[in-house]
């Protein structure tokens, strides 16, 4: 039933895509044999953009796309709202990506990970310059503790408001309203204090 | 809900750009595989929870689990051969009769899952005719396609433009059909093309770094290096010809011996470049002579060594090797794209010329970013639709910005915003357009 679904997307949408929410959700419950598939091909492209974004490497991205869903497919019967299934599968996903962000930190400790050491992410593209950008900046987002850096990331690589981030991160306006101020500023400091980053508004920018 | 986003610093603003153009969409083929997975370790759950639940029956359950497993092998093995390639469809949709309408004004891309794809821009029509597992067939009805195919064993891609027939296998390339005056041009970067049609009875095969034009009023084809044809005087190989002319570039590149030496340093320069090993290039340059390379080099050349120059931050270097490439190969494509790299080339020079004094310091840089807009003007003039116009008109704002301030900006950030409102800029020209 998978396949026939994937094979219709290639094209059009099928009428199953057409669901709204409630119904998807509500088939989820259910146990409905082709629902995994029609909330995969809904969700899996706005948690992997989050994790990309978030984590800087498309490959743990697609790992933790694949654990969020693996997880909430098994636990689709704790689903107490099906009008929430967006907010279902985004609470699973800043889950997901905050075990994952751990277990990195974690890594480093462990590994003895030099500070200075730049993760490989494998940003696609072959401009060397924007790569080493990219890596510095991912660099300094892994000196953030992980609160700061989801709500970093989602207040500004994905644009959201600090009222829905408290709302999926349940923790209350003013926290994450702190945490923010904590991973601006301590980002800020690396764009002034980096004398390798060719600096966007000095000329740097998306270089080629 | 509807709480404003505020405004960060500029600089910061570009980064968080970067970042998010850094990442590309989710594709429709790690969707399937990472669906598969998903589905696989559902239905391995399933079958511990069932095991554990069963044991009585584990003789059984373990029979039909194989049973299952080979008959989904066999699908798996079966399936993909006969399934049509997956595709989609980016900045813009796929209309009745296959016909491709752009949305984005920097085109529609015709994207399949294995990798190939087809951009064509807002003026061009086209239409996907038929697609299969091993390639699909596309008809272009007027004007330019840039197409990359990923080489595969068996892979048919067919381009139909106008009374010819284009047939791929694993390259890169550009077709441009011109139906009022009923004139082809395809321009192959690598790889190797034949393309059927009338003048011709044999399929013409074109190579990596040669340019195929048909004039069908004029009954003419040329075949000619690309770097000849963007001098002036290219050689027409055959005019009205009714045979094979597929050997015939071949004793025209011979001719010109040193010619063929920079071909070969050009190729061995871009690999290099390529492979990361910037300074073999500039090594090499330096061998060779900077002057002699200056003078010489071929137009692929110049566009290597300016770009290790950059990546090593030797501007005079780099600016150099761009203005021969504007002098010497003026009106090709990478003398367009020289304009734009210039004018980086100003503001990074002007980013590392802080060894002088406080005073010179602040009018050198002005001089400088004042350079860097000219030449981004220029190139923006020359190439309105070119590859590099969003980040040309996204610095020019930049630089504009610092030079004179948020209002003399502002109009670009409107620009940018309006022609470019996904670009890598875009978060900068919000930021600025929304500064009080």
């Amino acid at each position: 039933m998978a396949r026939e679904l994937r094979l219709v997307a290639l094209v059009s949408d099928s009428g199953k895509s057409e669901l709204d929410d409630v119904a998807l959700a509500q088939a989820l419950i259910a146990g409905e044999s082709w629902a995994p598939a029609a909330t995969w091909k809904r969700y899996a492209a706005l948690v992997y953009n989050m994790a990309s974004r978030a984590l800087g490497n498309e490959y743990e991205a697609e790992d933790v796309t694949q654990e969020v869903f693996y997880r909430l497919f098994a636990r689709s019967g704790t689903l107490r709202k099906p009008e929430a299934l967006r907010s279902f599968v985004v609470s699973f996903a800043i889950r997901i990506l905050k075990w994952e962000l751990r277990r990195k930190r974690a890594g480093r400790l462990f590994t003895l990970l030099a500070s200075k050491d730049l993760p490989d992410a494998p940003f696609r593209g072959a401009d060397p310059e924007a790569r080493d950008t990219l890596r510095r900046f991912y660099a300094a987002l892994d000196r953030l503790g992980t609160r700061e850096r989801i709500v970093f990331a989602l207040r500004r690589l994905e644009s959201w408001t600090f009222s829905e981030i408290a709302d999926v991160m349940e923790l209350s306006l003013s926290t994450v309203k702190r945490s923010y101020g904590r991973a601006e500023q301590e980002i800020s400091r690396w764009i002034v204090g980096d004398p390798d980053l060719v600096g966007l508004m000095s000329g740097g920018g998306r270089h080629v | 809900m509807c709480e404003e986003i505020t405004p960060v610093e500029p600089r910061m603003a570009a980064v968080l750009d970067l970042a998010r153009s850094a990442v590309a969409p989710m594709s429709l083929a790690q969707s399937e595989a990472g669906f598969d997975v998903v589905s696989a370790r559902l239905g391995a759950r399933k079958r511990r929870q069932s095991r554990n639940h069963r044991l009585l029956f584990a003789g059984a359950s373990a029979a039909a689990v194989l049973a299952i497993g080979i008959s989904f092998v066999h699908f798996r093995q079966t399936e993909p051969c006969q399934a049509p390639l997956g595709y989609w469809v980016e900045g813009g949709q796929l209309v009745e009769g296959g016909y491709l309408r752009a949305s984005d004004p920097a085109g529609v891309r015709l994207r399949f899952v294995e990798g190939t794809e087809v951009r064509l821009p807002v003026e061009t029509r086209g239409r996907l005719l038929s697609v299969d597992d091993k390639g699909a067939r596309f008809a272009i009805e007027q004007g330019l396609a840039t197409v990359s195919v990923v080489p595969r064993p068996e892979a048919q891609w067919l381009f139909d433009a106008g009374p010819f027939l284009v047939a791929v296998h694993g390259t890169v390339f550009t077709v441009d059909w011109d139906g009022p005056s009923e004139r082809l041009d395809v321009r192959l970067d690598k790889g190797l093309v034949s393309v059927k049609g009338p003048l011709s009875k044999e399929p013409i095969v074109i190579r990596a770094g040669q340019q195929l034009s048909v004039d069908l009023k004029k009954k003419e084809v040329r075949l000619q290096e690309m770097e000849t044809a963007a001098l002036a005087g290219s050689v027409v190989l055959e005019k009205d010809a009714p045979a094979a002319p597929a050997e015939r570039p071949k004793e025209a590149a011979t001719s010109a011996e040193p010619r063929a030496r920079e071909r070969a340093a050009a190729r061995s320069w871009a690999a290099a470049l390529a492979a990361g090993d910037v300074d073999f290039v500039l090594a090499d340059a330096e061998r060779r002579g900077i002057s002699h390379v200056m003078a010489h080099a071929t137009s692929e050349s110049l566009a290597a060594l300016a770009d290790a120059a950059r990546y090593r931050r030797k501007y005079d270097l780099a600016r150099a090797a761009l203005l021969a490439q504007r002098d010497r190969f003026a009106g090709s494509r990478r003398a367009e794209e020289a304009a734009f790299l210039l004018g980086r080339v100003e503001e990074a020079n002007e980013r590392a010329s802080g060894k002088a004094s406080e005073t010179s310091k602040a009018e050198t840089s002005r001089a400088e970013t004042n350079k860097a807009i000219d030449w981004y003007d220029r190139y923006l003039k020359e190439s309105p639709r070119g590859a590099y116009a969003s980040e040309a008109l996204g610095r020019k704002m930049v630089a504009t910005w610092s030079l004179q301030g948020a209002s003399a900006a502002r109009p670009l950030s409107e620009d940018y915003l309006h022609l470019f409102p996904h670009g890598t800029y875009a978060g900068a020209a919000r930021a600025l357009a929304d500064k009080p």
